[in-house]
């Protein structure tokens, strides 16, 4: 099952919890529990929005979406995989 | 392996030392199950809190007295599961295997069993006599969940006892097994998940393999499982314990099958949905029910989007219905008037500083100012959509267009940043892990309409189109949308290469808004509002002022209107005069000063609101093409340094500049033309 779901998330795209675990005929609960085993190993990551992103913005104490209620601050959780699919170009080619 | 064999001194505490003889029972589970509530309940003042040897992992130990026999109770660090991702998994583990205590009470919560049945998975396989404390009975109780203790003891092939740690309810059922099992009592039979039959078949021969080598006291078949699991602890011991030859051959066995870990982990997953299945009811109705209902249209990849479309639509009646009136009378009433008083009252002083208050100061920040209405609305809306859960889901539909556009997918919450302001989208993008990607979101960042646009929308969209005015901002966000979608699309095709990602999103439930939380949204919002229009408005209103002053005091011949003139050539193919050229170029700095601008050059005509004056000014297509090169226009000052910033190339930043220059003047020349056209 873990299995099916690393497969099915590496197909590419966006995904839901009750859309994945509907799509492997399970619970919501156990598609969390699954991902949340798959953060550990270290296939999946969190993703880490404003706290991170903007740790040397100057505007990040006045910006709205950081403050309580704001659209990142809602309870949404996020996971992107942690390393990027096969066909993935790392280089950067900033200047 | 050192940590294996630190783990065979560290029983030697005072307490360990004291009750040797008595009976060991380990507390093992997952943090946050009440696993220390109930060591606390049990061992009460005799225990002992250090670390474990060469760890900075704590160790508590204690011991309690069970029908008057002293017991020995050790608190293992809170675990997901017995493979070595960790320190506390690697004590866990070594303790259970080296110390061998009689009983292992594995605490697990009856509100989340998916979660907390892993390490009960892996502790089955163990020889040490396992019983299953399922707690927190009453956490499950209140969101509605049933656990059938019986069914699940059964299926487990442990003993099960439900309780409650926090109230002490059942415990003395626990202690009563535990009893039974340090009496002799014989123990069910485990039934734990099963191997797949493809990998049982590698297992039996890396355990062949391995038999005559694995150290003591560790259980052959289980150093075999965690071998195939890849267990980087027990590679790196059997490593050392084997001879070379049999290691090469264990080693290409393993390479073979080198994602037999999955298979392994997802056979216990496949055991916890049927151990879940055949014990657990949870309830389909409530809040989880409704979040449910509703998620089948406002997350449905077509429905989603006319929801969308359709609550956005909704968001702009309100503002406009609400806030529109507010601002007018607030600028006929209010502005217009004190501007008259200020003249009034200024009118022995110089006629630059009496120009200075009354177009510069009033004209300008004043008539921002009055925005503030239509922003508290506005707010207030997109405040209440966040608080109930729906912006989770607007994103999540909206990615889902992205990738249909063939978008990157990590690309969208940081472009979802850029509706409250394109800084933090810019910044937001450091989360892509891919260069192209990266830079293609920071390219079309600036097309996300931000709340500082939005403004410059909210006053001049009702002045001009009255009720249609729902309409052409909702198109004008269409609009934006569309040439992000087209400009992404082509550049990723060029830049990007058609690259695949993944993105995996966990939906709050839809909850009741807190009115306090999104009155603290909206008052931190209007107050940066506010401190933007005292110094960055202030100051540009200042100096549009100045410019339309001097150099002789006529706004005719000012430095402002030749500089106007001088480009008016460009603004004309868009259907602006030299001053809506004029407010455009100074909305640089802040998208409203576009607004403060055209504040001062019409500030002189009394009694009329600036509405009123532009409507008579200018036709209804200039006005839909200013609004829609508003829309596109080069990002804000703050927005252009932030490109420079994160891309760290002037090349990339000015590529942005022009692109979205081209975008923008195409487009309002276009929509200038179409408009005339149709006798707008």
């Amino acid at each position: 099952m873990l299995q099916k779901l690393l497969t099915v998330i590496r197909s590419g795209g966006t995904f839901e919890t009750t859309v994945l675990a509907a799509r492997l005929g399970t619970t919501p609960e156990l598609a969390t529990a699954m991902l949340e085993h798959l953060q550990r190993m270290g296939h999946i990551r969190p993703y880490r929005t404003c706290g991170y992103a903007c740790g040397g913005c100057n505007l990040r104490t006045e910006c709205p979406q950081t403050q309580p209620g704001g659209a990142m601050a809602n309870g949404m959780q996020l996971f992107m995989l942690a390393d990027p699919l096969p066909d993935a170009d790392e280089t950067k080619t900033g200047e | 392996m050192s940590n294996c064999h630190d783990t065979s001194a560290q029983t030697a505490s005072p307490l360990a030392i004291m009750d040797v003889d008595a009976p060991l029972i380990a507390l093992a589970g997952q943090p946050n199950m009440g696993k220390s509530t109930l060591f606390n309940l049990l061992t009460g003042l005799n225990q002992h809190v250090g670390n474990w040897p060469g760890k900075t992992v704590e160790r508590r130990e204690g011991h309690f007295d069970l029908n008057g026999r002293s017991v020995r109770l050790v608190d293992l660090p809170g675990t997901y599961s017995l493979t070595a991702y960790s320190p506390e998994e690697v004590i866990a583990r070594e303790f259970i295997l080296r110390e061998k205590p009689s009983v292992v009470i594995a605490v697990v919560s009856a509100a989340n069993l998916e979660r907390s049945l892993y390490l009960v998975a892996e502790l089955a396989t163990l020889k040490a006599p396992v019983v299953v404390a399922l707690n927190m009975m009453d956490v499950a109780a209140q969101e509605g969940i049933h656990v059938d203790a019986q069914v699940l003891e059964a299926a487990l092939g442990l003993p099960v006892v439900p309780m409650t740690a926090s109230k002490a309810v059942g415990v003395r059922e626990l202690l009563g097994v535990v009893q039974d099992i340090l009496s002799g009592k014989p123990a069910p039979r485990p039934l734990p998940p099963e191997v797949r039959a493809d990998h049982r078949k590698v297992l039996d021969k890396i355990e062949t393999l391995i038999i005559a080598h694995v150290p003591e006291p560790y259980p052959h078949n289980w150093v075999a499982l965690k071998l195939l699991e890849g267990d980087v602890e027990v590679t790196r011991m059997m490593h050392t314990a084997l001879p070379n030859d049999v290691w090469d051959v264990v080693h290409d066995v393993l390479r073979l099958h080198d994602d037999a870990f999955l298979a392994v982990a997802s056979g216990r997953y496949e055991w916890i949905g049927r151990m879940v299945r055949a014990a657990v009811a949870r309830p389909r109705v409530g809040q989880i029910g409704m979040t449910e209902r509703l998620d089948r249209r406002a997350a449905h990849p077509l429905w989603g989007l006319f929801i969308l479309a359709g609550i956005l639509g909704l968001v702009f009646w309100l503002t406009f219905t609400i806030g529109s009136p507010i601002q007018a009378w607030l600028d006929e009433q209010v502005v217009t008037p004190l501007a008259g008083l200020a003249a009034g009252a200024l009118a022995g002083a110089p006629f630059w500083a009496q120009g200075m208050v009354v177009d510069g100061l009033i004209g300008g920040v004043g008539t921002v100012l009055t925005f503030l209405p239509i922003l508290v609305v506005f707010f207030a809306a997109f405040a209440l959509l966040e608080d109930v859960g729906y912006m989770a889901r607007a994103a999540y539909v909206m990615d889902n267009l992205m990738h249909l556009m063939g978008l990157h997918g990590k690309s969208f919450l940081p472009l979802f940043l850029g509706f409250g302001c394109n800084v933090p989208a810019i910044m937001g993008t450091r989360v892509i892990d891919s260069w192209p990607a990266r830079l293609l979101t920071i390219l079309i960042a600036p097309l996300v309409p931000c709340t500082a646009r939005m403004a410059v929308v909210a006053f001049i969209a009702p002045a001009f189109f009255g009720a249609n005015a729902i309409w052409v901002s909702w198109g004008l966000v269409l609009l934006s949308l569309l040439a992000l979608v087209s400009s992404g699309a082509l550049l990723n095709r060029v830049i990007f290469k058609g690259q695949r990602s993944a993105f995996i999103m966990e939906m709050p439930l839809y909850h009741i808004p807190n009115a306090r939380t999104i009155g603290l949204l909206v008052w931190q919002r209007s107050l940066s509002f506010v401190r933007k229009a005292g110094t960055a408005i202030l100051a540009m209103s200042l100096l549009v002022w100045a410019l339309s002053y001097l150099p002789g005091g006529d706004l005719n011949t000012s430095f402002l209107a030749r500089f106007g003139q001088l480009i008016e050539p460009v603004g004309s193919w868009m259907g602006f005069d030299w001053r809506l050229t004029v407010a455009l170029i100074t909305s640089f700095p802040a998208k409203e000063n576009a607004i403060a601008t055209l504040g001062v050059l019409f500030g002189n005509s009394p009694n009329v609101g600036l509405a009123n004056i532009l409507v008579a000014s200018f036709s209804n297509a200039s006005a839909l093409s200013f609004l829609v090169v508003t829309m596109l226009f080069i990002p804000c000052m703050a927005t252009v340094a932030v490109t420079k910033q994160e891309t760290n190339s002037w090349r990339w930043t000015l590529l942005s500049v022009f692109l979205l220059l081209g975008i923008s003047v195409a487009a309002g020349a276009a929509v200038y033309h179409l408009g005339v056209l149709f006798g707008l």
